[in-house]
């Protein structure tokens, strides 16, 4: 009746109003898009892997003969400073840096991180490119993620800067020949 | 209503004088107040619905942070003092006599005291620690903690190179109040609003007092404004100041207070508050604020600090501690006093924190124009699985392979090296030129130049420039002649003209670069010599697509049209492309993508994504090491010759010249054990630079590489790798033999020199035993 045309007025200004707050906020009440949503898939281990049989394939693997033969060991093995991950250490005396990260490597991997292994073992790779039983680590970790592919090709690269350390030779060439068996 | 309705029914039975003042009365109420009292409800309402959603879902748009490669450091690594000192400012460090804060170090002579403040990196912590760093020369031969342990190996902080900012520009670092240490939230509550805990969003009697002062000073002297009212005005309304603002402002805040209890605004406020500015970049948040004035964290400041930083908000650039040291002193020693006065501290407390030096550190560099060339790659990597957007918002942490030190040595001298070779420097289409540095093992970039100006933010050649390769295709022809298993080093190549009918009809009739031949030649010879009638006899009877699958393995994934003259090398590819396909034959014949970026973690620390080493064979180790041992010849006896003196202990390096037609283009691709440089010169227009490969590239890469410790190549040969002894001369007829000056060489079983130039008629056992122990470079 008579107020009819008062509260459509005063809903106008109330639209208008409204609109004016959109100015306003707009930007802020936007906001950024939530973090979850705007970033990729975590990377995840390629497939399921038994964990199981991962720590065994580490276990039986796990030669100390196959360490590098540029590790200074020290001799007192109370003053070793564990390595930064602080990971139940494996092979307590070498302190070497390639050594203590692919101790810590080995240890996150059998905790199952391989992807974090992985990260680890490359780090050793930056600081000893030329060091055969870094590529061997690092095509275990990608053959335990059934990376088969990658990891035959980082074998090879182990193998060929092996040189006259036959034992290592020897547990290359069997990851090789096991790579090729899963991947048929 | 019924009242009202009453009551308008008893005075209509007035006079019409008064009927007629009362209708406009209710015109009034009808027309103005009705509608107002509609409005100021409905915005009420509307502004108490906006601030609950608004600041309930508040998040902040947070910057992507990119950071160079991490410095290692352990026992028996070369680096040099200085540049670890210069390292250690660029990540802001500050030099203490007593280094017993993160973020400090001191230096006495060949020993470092180091105090890091650790990092959350993508493969797990780095603790903040105490180390002492022992050096003999340049080479770090002890390091141990603060009992005095070794410690094997430590990284330090990433350097942040750049960031991806939001539009607004804004940089932060969001933390809990929790986190927030108890004597900033007082020093901050006693300068601000010391009633803050008591109020509900306005502070009626701060009103009042600033009020007061105003007037006896004659002028805005003092604010009433709240913690709240300042959060409310900072977040969502524009800063001119008129009273409408005003009494919305006090409005919202209430609302703000109704809704959110005292912490959540505090803790908005901490990280929301301006506290200065770099450039585009706005410094938001005490958290941020504690690491671009002091270098360290937040938890690590002292109550000086957190004074200072608290005296702030008011005037971020008059108290500018950089700019305006005393003013700002002055200012932090008001906010002691004050919390002082307020018994949150003591006298003692506040004297000695007045005592204390500003300490700031120096102004960190600019984020937003550093690097722009490796920047790009950067982006472009990232581009494959991130948007702008979430780039610009989530707070990513991004982990480059940028090696900080490399990148300003090239910056530094590639300017130089440029103008020392460039012939004519007057025309106005300047010599141009591209660098990129890679890991030679695992394809990890370290830096790049897109231009002889590395702080041009044009045209990023290095990315962007496709230009003819010229010879430096020749090692995938060779390569795909030794890996069809029917050449050897020393197979003979018919180095003579040639004419070649091309499928269209037309003659194609290609030379040497000296317009001389040479007849009869070995095939080592002609690839480190980078003869063309040889190669083009070679990839004649090889077939140009099998060339052509030897570059696609290599990593070439343009489209190549098997063309005679590909085998000369003309193929358009940009340097990227070339560090690419090089890549594979410095890593010894494994294909491995280049990576500018090889981890990604969210704000905090979180793993997100990583990118690793691949490494995918391309040929046989036999075969890449015959290849190698011609491409260490070219610093040898060939084309890059005339770099072997200034290498001088540097070699064997191996290497490939590139000069395409009319010297339009000039390369340069060399590679020792650790790095690889890839060097292109050439003009924007694409016209004549006068240069070579071996006359510009050359000395260029030279100028670069030789500072940047480029190591030897010392490659074992493969068990199987056999060396005989070959003529000097490529001759089909024994007859005419001459092994007096015989030059040995490696081989496959396979394939052995034939017969009219092999030395060795007998005794290949000794040559078996003699080709394990010898590496090629002798």
């Amino acid at each position: 009746m008579t107020l009819i045309k008062p509260c459509i007025a005063s809903m106008m200004a109330l639209l208008s109003a409204c609109a004016t707050y959109d100015r306003v906020y707009g930007p802020d009440s936007q906001g950024p898009a939530p973090v979850e949503q705007s970033q990729p898939a975590i990377v995840r281990d390629n497939g399921s892997i038994d964990r199981t049989s991962e720590r065994q394939v580490f276990d039986n693997t796990s030669n100390e003969n196959t360490r590098p033969s540029e590790s200074s060991r020290a001799a007192d093995e109370r003053s070793v400073s564990r390595p930064p991950q602080d990971s139940p250490v494996a092979n307590p005396r070498d302190t070497s840096p390639t050594g203590s990260l692919l101790t810590s490597a080995r240890s996150a991997a059998q905790a199952g991180e391989l992807e974090r292994a992985a990260a680890i073992t490359e780090r050793a790779l930056s600081i000893s490119p030329r060091d055969p039983v870094v590529w061997y680590e690092l095509a275990r970790i990608r053959s335990l993620q059934q990376r088969y592919s990658e990891a035959d090709g980082l074998a090879r690269r182990a193998l060929n800067m092996v040189g006259s350390n036959r034992e290592l030779r020897r547990e290359i060439e069997s990851l090789l020949s096991s790579i090729s068996r899963l991947r048929e | 209503m019924t009242k009202r309705r009453t009551r308008s029914k008893k005075t209509a039975r007035n006079t019409r004088k008064a009927k007629k003042s009362f209708s406009f009365k209710r015109w009034l109420f009808k027309w103005i107040a009705l509608p107002a009292i509609f409005i100021a409800a409905g915005w009420l309402l509307w502004t108490d619905y906006q601030i609950r959603t608004s600041f309930g879902q508040l998040q902040w748009e947070l910057p992507a942070r990119i950071y160079a490669k991490a410095h290692e450091l352990y026992p028996g690594m070369s680096l040099p003092p200085e540049q670890l000192r210069s390292t250690l400012i660029d990540l802001g460090y500050r030099q203490s006599d007593v280094p017993n804060n993160p973020g400090e170090f001191r230096q006495l002579g060949n020993q470092f005291e180091l105090y890091t403040r650790g990092f959350q990196f993508w493969d797990g912590p780095e603790p903040e620690r105490l180390v002492n760093l022992q050096y003999s020369g340049n080479t770090i031969n002890r390091l141990t903690d603060s009992r005095g342990d070794p410690v094997p190996l430590m990284r330090l902080e990433p350097l942040e190179i750049a960031q991806i900012n939001p539009e607004t520009g804004q940089d932060r670092l969001p933390m809990s109040l929790e986190d927030v240490p108890q004597q900033l939230v007082d020093a901050v509550v006693a300068i601000e609003d010391r009633r803050f805990y008591s109020h509900f969003g306005v502070d009626l009697q701060g009103i009042a007092r600033a009020m007061l002062a105003n007037i006896r000073a004659g002028g805005i002297v003092q604010g009433g404004s709240t913690l709240t009212q300042q959060l409310v005005k900072n977040l969502y309304l524009h800063r001119d100041q008129t009273l409408a603002r005003k009494a919305e402002e006090a409005i919202m805040a209430i609302a703000l207070e109704i809704h959110f209890s005292k912490e959540q605004i505090l803790e908005g406020y901490m990280n929301e508050v301006f506290l200065g500015q770099q450039g585009n970049r706005a410094i938001h948040g005490f958290s941020l604020a504690a690491e671009f004035y002091f270098g360290r964290r937040l938890d690590q400041l002292s109550l000086s600090e957190f004074a200072l930083l608290a005296g702030m908000p008011q005037a971020p650039s008059l108290y500018n501690p950089r700019r305006n040291p005393q003013r700002a002193t002055e200012r932090r020693n008001t906010v002691l006093s004050q919390m002082a006065s307020q018994g949150l501290i003591t006298e003692r407390e506040r004297e000695l924190a007045a005592r204390a030096s500003l300490d700031v550190i120096e102004r960190p560099r600019s984020r937003s124009n550093a690097y722009p060339a490796f920047m790009a790659l950067v982006q472009d990597n990232l581009a494959r699985e991130y948007d702008i957007e979430s780039l610009r918002r989530s707070g990513l942490r991004i982990f480059t392979t940028l090696d900080v030190g490399i990148q300003e040595q090239v910056e530094q001298r590639i300017q130089q090296a440029v103008d020392s070779v460039e012939i004519d420097s007057a025309t106005a289409d300047q010599l141009q030129a591209a660098t990129i540095i890679t890991d030679a093992s695992t394809g990890e970039v370290r830096a790049i130049s897109g231009g002889r100006d590395p702080d041009d933010r044009g045209f990023n050649r290095a990315l962007n420039a496709k230009r003819q390769i010229g010879s430096l295709i020749k090692p995938f022809v060779y390569l795909a002649a030794l890996d069809s298993g029917r050449f050897s080093l020393a197979s003979i190549l018919d180095d003579r003209p040639v004419e070649i009918e091309l499928d269209n009809g037309d003659i194609w009739s290609p030379s040497n670069y000296n317009r001389e031949y040479d007849g009869n030649v070995y095939l080592h010879e002609a690839l480190y010599r980078s003869l063309n009638l040889a190669t083009v006899d070679l990839g004649m009877e090889l077939g140009v697509r099998r060339v052509i699958r030897m570059l696609e393995r290599a990593g070439y994934d343009g489209d190549a049209n098997p063309y005679p003259s590909l085998l000369l090398g003309a193929l358009e590819m940009s340097p990227l492309e070339v560090a690419q396909v090089y890549q594979s034959l410095t890593s010894g014949g494994y294909y491995s993508p280049l990576r500018a970026v090889v981890a990604v973690t969210s704000g905090d620390g979180n793993p997100l994504q990583r990118y690793g080493v691949e490494s995918t064979p391309i040929s046989d180790p036999e075969t890449m090491f015959l290849l190698e041992h011609a491409m260490q010849s070219v610093f040898y006896q060939g084309t890059a010759e005339s770099a072997k003196k200034r290498l001088g202990n540097q070699l064997p390096l191996a290497g490939k010249t590139g000069t395409t037609n009319d010297l339009r283009d000039s390369w340069f691709v060399g590679y020792g054990s650790n790095l690889m440089g890839v060097v292109w010169l050439g003009h924007d227009e694409n016209i004549d630079t006068g240069l070579s490969g071996a006359t510009g590239a050359l000395p260029v890469w030279t100028d670069l590489m030789a500072g940047l410790n480029i190591q030897p190549r010392y490659t074992p040969a493969p068990e199987s790798i056999i060396w005989h002894r070959v003529a000097p001369v490529p001759t089909q007829d024994r007859i005419n033999q001459d092994c007096s000056q015989a030059q040995s060489l490696p081989f496959t079983p396979s394939v052995l020199p034939q017969p009219s130039v092999d030395c060795e008629s007998s005794g290949s056992l000794f040559d078996r035993f003699f080709g394990q122990v010898r590496s090629i470079n002798q």
